[in-house]
């Protein structure tokens, strides 16, 4: 038997802790484990809190009650922490654990009577039940509590994730699982290292990889979570879930919240909920026509000045007017000459307020409204088109969708499907705002194919006055893969055909000399491009970047060659003069190419929490089309500042658009990340020292205290130093045994001193008097420094002196 | 180093003597500095000890040192199983010329009583020294006789051969104060022991002058028992107890009576340590010969088990706010 045990001193023998179950359940946890439970409840809560503020209308008071229920769990896990010794076996905790769990109980009376407000009944008992766990979890230093938080936490978050599609939701279970699992390892692990005689330390900064790695997931999820930003849109749409996102997934079930089958949305105007057995309403709203005219300026100019002209050959004179004839009739004229004197904007500036209709799906994506085909140097005529009749429709998923030709199909342009939602509010007419290339349209509960007419010209209306407002109407579309036109020579525009045919329109040029004119210019832009979907692009480019948008450059009004004056003068206008200019000198190389009206959805007013963009009267837009061949129009956008719509983007595209993102953040900001980055890792390197400098201001401040405080605070001091250099005193042993570690040979006898004096004032019944220069001699004596020297290896600290 | 402040002037006659004692003890029993120096505690803290180790160690020689240190009447009752009670407590005889009965008292009534493998004695004889050891009292024949002030035993049993022996029950085993192991010394101090052995016949201590005086183990028992104790060291105290009765080894944790002798050990020791407060490193000085004679554990299992309790039990903190 070694001496030391039988002499009754005490040893540092081997940490070994009972194998019993019973025994366990009063143990103490490590800070470690206890910290890991905290952050897993935590995570829970938050959960929790998100789904409680579902409805997106209380965004800043979800944010302040999670910020209120952490710093309160902190402060909360600190000071129990602090006073383990006295809690550990305190019967005290649980009647706070029952207060905590009856408290949201209590107070919903109070508050249904007070505030009139108040919770569902299976909230009201979620909301105690998160009380609970987060009080479990702040007197987590009972193992039997932890356990309890956790299984409390597991059951919290799939309870959220059933009911709720909150922004965040996701990515926030997915951390809630790593930190259960951290949790669980860290808990058997803490049983097995309790039984070994030894720990090793491991040499792969873990720790640190797992913190680097951590900190941008948690900013990317913060940004996620509140407000609409880039990161938002960027991610929105990255994993679906079944509850219901708005976006597309072939893996997600159907049937919550925003689905198919849930609440009628006539009595919020924004909802998408589907009101597919809600009345179709007639209503006194403006025209689509009156909000064109009233977009871009009223009255139309009057000619006081009719030059002379040319006539045009009397049969395609006799076939434009009998189209002009069919357009007036319904008012489908545009004039590209406006006046500068302002009209009466009232209702504009009302409908500016209030979206005309609302777009779920991707962004952004041109609605078309109208086609003008015929243009004689000022005014374009629509294109009525024809009616498809007889077209087939399709029950798909208990829906009836009607099949739209797709004209183009063996192009192999195509690349993946888009699908949007619009629900009109303000827009009268029966044309439905219609994306490019639809392959199929769907109101729910229709099924009859006489409801809608599909027209030649690609637009889509419904076979009454008006389009129903507040009914959702979905749209199925084909995405045009640009990038997979330029080498395409499968195309017919790379035909050239012969221009000013008579049944051709979409080639007509009103005047020679100015078609001449601006075909010199075209060909200057498109020289040494072979002719094809390059020279489309680069007539597309040229206007993008030459010219500038303005709408309130008009022409003048003594203009007769409105194109010309745009493109060789004035060099900037409204979208309009972009979109003819450009159809005209795609016309001049003998392109067939038209004028499109209607809407623009613009990204940037994506609601993020409502997931769909909001269009309003300004929104309105003109672009132009051109032809492949076979009834197959491509959009072409002139105008600089809008887009055309991208097949979907796969999962690393995501990716890399999220990453473009954040090294776009990065590159704007880099003074300043770099000036944080190197002081965090400044920081992080020095962490020691600094808390060492901090510690001993806090140390030098207590000298405003009584004498008996100074020398306990220096033992407090010396303490935290130990524990910076690595030596940290075990719990149970006191700072005197501590030093007669051989690893302290150094310095044994100042630690003994310190142990000394600090036990005297604490532990004296009367005041002591402390020599403060034998204090500051022993604390600088006992510096960080100093200390961090001592070999510090596991192995050193447990050698007995 | 704070000096201790008892009543003027005896204070440093107190901590002579204990040096005294110590040097007499050391002298005894050579190179055993740290269990002669808690046969001081256990002296001072006005308990009793039990030696258990294997035969030759020197456990006798340490009782008989310690009795001639002290200078009170020493007595020796080596145990049997044949011991009566009697032979422990006294007995009353019938004086045939005075035709009266005499009391008779037994070694019990000695200053320092050293019960030689006590484990040896029959439980019925054991239990005649529970009050004694308790109460410093004996009855016998519906008669109350006081012990001495002092009475202090020391009761020594081998742990090895242990047929034909009775371990002593609990209740015995909380009358001490500590259990402490000699253990066999080292190479050097066995050499010295050889050394001085040539050319001395015996080696009797008892004739020495007692370190004591007359009167003077009292004032030192009574001023360890003024010795402070803060709250903090006691809740400490109590939570090292409360520790034991929870721990898996142990059957029965430490009693309030336990306790109590722990605390008075500490004073003890901080007493030696020249304070006139005790600190949880008096606490931890004591805790294993405390413990260990309670515990009803082997003396290594003891220590191991003991270890394990304090461990789990954080000393007080600096950064606790002073009660």
């Amino acid at each position: 038997m070694p001496p030391e045990l039988t002499m009754g001193r005490r040893v540092d023998a081997p940490k070994r802790q009972s194998p019993s179950t019973s025994d366990s359940e009063s143990q103490v946890s490590s800070l470690r484990l206890h910290v890991t439970c905290v952050v897993m409840a935590l995570i829970a809560a938050f959960i929790f809190t998100l789904t409680e503020h579902d409805d997106h209308e209380h965004s800043l008071w979800c944010a302040f009650e999670i910020a209120i229920q952490t710093l309160l769990v902190i402060v909360a896990t600190c000071y129990f922490r602090m006073r383990i010794r006295l809690l550990h076996e305190s019967s005290v905790i649980m009647p706070i654990l029952v207060m905590v769990a009856c408290f949201s109980l209590v107070c919903e009376p109070f508050q249904r009577m007070v505030f009139e407000t108040g919770h569902s009944f299976e909230m009201l008992v979620m909301h105690s039940q998160c009380n609970l766990m987060l009080a479990l979890a702040v007197c987590g230093f009972r193992l039997s509590f932890q356990r309890l938080a956790a299984i409390i936490a597991v059951f919290t978050t799939i309870f959220c994730c059933t009911i709720s599609s909150a922004s965040g939701l996701i990515p926030l279970t997915i951390i809630f699982a790593v930190s259960t699992i951290v949790w669980l390892v860290a808990s058997w692990w803490e049983t097995v290292d309790r039984r070994v005689l030894q720990t090793t330390r491991r040499g792969f900064p873990v720790r640190l990889l797992l913190t680097g790695g951590a900190i941008p997931l948690l900013a990317l999820l913060a940004a996620n979570a509140f407000g609409a930003n880039q990161v938002t849109t960027a991610l929105s749409g990255f994993m679906p879930s079944s509850g219901g996102t708005g976006e597309h997934s072939p893996y997600a079930r159907g049937g919550v919240r925003d689905g198919e089958a849930l609440i009628a949305g006539n009595e919020n105007i924004k909802s998408f909920a589907p009101i597919d057995d809600a009345p179709f309403l007639d209503s006194e709203l403006p025209s689509l026509y009156d909000v064109f005219n009233d977009t871009f300026d009223d009255p139309v100019k009057k000619i006081k000045h009719q030059e002379r002209a040319v006539s045009l050959p009397a049969d395609l004179m006799k076939h434009i007017h009998q189209i002009m004839a069919e357009a007036k009739k319904a008012g489908r004229e545009f004039d590209l000459l406006r006046s500068r004197k302002q009209g009466d904007k009232s209702r504009i500036r009302d409908l500016d307020t209030h979206a005309l209709f609302y777009v779920a799906g991707r962004t952004p994506v041109h609605l078309k409204m109208e086609v003008f085909q015929l243009f004689d140097g000022r005014k374009w005529t629509a294109d009525v088109g024809e009616w498809t009749q007889r077209l087939p429709m399709k029950e798909t998923d208990g829906r009836h969708w009607l099949n739209i030709p797709q004209p183009g199909k063996g192009f192999g342009m195509f690349s993946g499907t888009a699908t949007h939602s619009i629900k009109v509010a303000n827009l009268d007419g029966n044309v439905i705002p219609t994306p490019a290339h639809p392959v199929g349209v769907s109101i729910d509960l229709v099924d009859v194919e006489d409801m809608y007419r599909v027209y030649s010209n690609g637009l889509v209306t419904l076979n009454r006055k008006s389009v129903p407002t507040m009914t959702p109407i979905s749209f199925v579309s084909r995405c045009v893969d640009r990038s997979a036109l330029r080498d395409n020579d499968r195309i017919s525009i790379l035909k050239r055909t012969q221009m000013r045919s008579i049944d051709d329109l979409y080639t007509y040029m009103p005047d020679a000399d100015e078609a001449d004119r601006i075909r010199r210019l075209t060909e200057r832009c498109v020289a040494g491009i072979p002719r094809g979907w390059r020279q489309i692009e680069a007539i597309e480019q040229f206007l993008r970047t030459n010219y500038k948008l303005d709408r309130d450059s008009l022409l003048s009004e003594e203009e007769t060659q409105a194109i010309s004056t745009f493109l060789f003068e004035t060099k900037r206008g409204p979208e309009y003069l972009f979109a003819s200019s450009a159809v005209m000198m795609l016309r001049s190389l003998g392109y067939r190419a038209r004028l499109v009206s209607g809407f623009y959805a613009r990204p940037e007013r994506y609601d993020v929490k409502n997931r769909h963009t909001a269009v309003l009267a300004k929104d309105a837009h003109f672009w132009c089309e051109v032809t492949l061949g076979a009834g197959a129009w491509l959009t072409v956008e002139p105008s600089p500042g809008y887009e055309i719509l991208p097949p979907p983007p796969g999962i690393w595209e995501q990716l890399s658009e999220l990453l473009a993102l954040v090294w776009g953040f990065v590159v704007r900001n880099a003074i300043a990340l770099t000036l944080f980055s190197v002081g965090g890792i400044f920081c992080f390197l020095w962490r020691r020292s600094i808390q060492d400098r901090l510690l001993t201001l806090r140390w030098r401040m207590a000298f405003r205290r009584k004498a008996n405080r100074r020398a306990v605070h220096l033992a407090v001091l010396v303490e935290h130093r130990l524990r910076l250099a690595g030596l940290e005193k075990e719990a149970g042993t006191t700072l005197r045994r501590w030093s007669s570690k051989a690893v302290f040979g150094p310095v044994r006898d100042r630690l003994k001193r310190v142990a000394e004096i600090a036990d005297q004032a604490m532990y004296q019944s009367d005041d002591v008097s402390v020599d403060d220069r034998e204090l500051n001699e022993l604390a600088q004596a006992l510096s960080y420094r100093q200390l961090k020297r001592l070999p510090s290896s596991a192995g050193n600290v447990s050698q007995i002196a | 180093m704070s000096t201790l402040v008892t009543e003027s002037g005896t204070a440093e006659q107190h901590l002579a003597a204990a040096d005294s004692i110590r040097n007499r003890l050391n002298a005894a029993l050579k190179g055993k500095q740290d269990v002669v120096e808690m046969v001081l505690v256990c002296l001072l803290s006005r308990g009793h000890l039990l030696l258990e180790d294997k035969p030759g160690l020197g456990k006798t020689t340490l009782a008989k040192a310690l009795a001639s240190a002290i200078g009170g009447d020493f007595a020796r009752a080596q145990c049997t199983p044949d011991l009566l009670p009697s032979d422990i407590t006294g007995f009353n005889i019938f004086n045939q010329k005075t035709h009266e009965f005499e009391f008779r008292s037994g070694p019990v009534f000695a200053d320092v009583l050293l019960a030689d493998e006590i484990n040896r004695a029959t439980p019925r004889t054991q239990s005649a020294l529970l009050e004694a050891m308790a109460e410093r009292q004996v009855t016998v024949d519906t008669q109350r006789f006081d012990l001495s002030r002092q009475f202090f035993v020391i009761a020594t049993q081998n742990p090895v051969d242990q047929h034909g022996t009775y371990p002593l029950p609990e209740a015995q085993l909380d009358r001490f104060a500590m259990k402490l192991s000699v253990g066999y010394p080292a190479p050097d101090d066995e050499i010295r022991m050889l050394q001085e052995a040539v050319g001395t016949i015996e080696d009797d201590t008892s004739r020495d002058s007692p370190a004591l005086q007359e009167g003077q183990l009292q004032e030192m028992q009574e001023a360890v028992s003024r010795v402070s104790v803060a709250e903090t060291v006691q809740d400490y105290l109590v939570r090292i107890a409360t520790e034991t009765r929870k721990h898996i080894s142990i059957n029965l944790g430490l009693s309030p009576r336990g306790l109590l002798t722990l605390q008075r050990a500490a004073q003890a020791q901080a007493f030696l340590g020249r304070r006139e407060f005790v600190t949880p490193d008096d606490v931890l000085d004591v805790v294993f010969p405390v413990l260990s004679v309670r515990l009803g554990l082997e003396i290594e299992e003891a220590n191991r088990v003991v270890q394990e309790v304090l461990d789990a039990v954080p000393v007080p903190d600096y950064s606790e706010k002073k009660k």
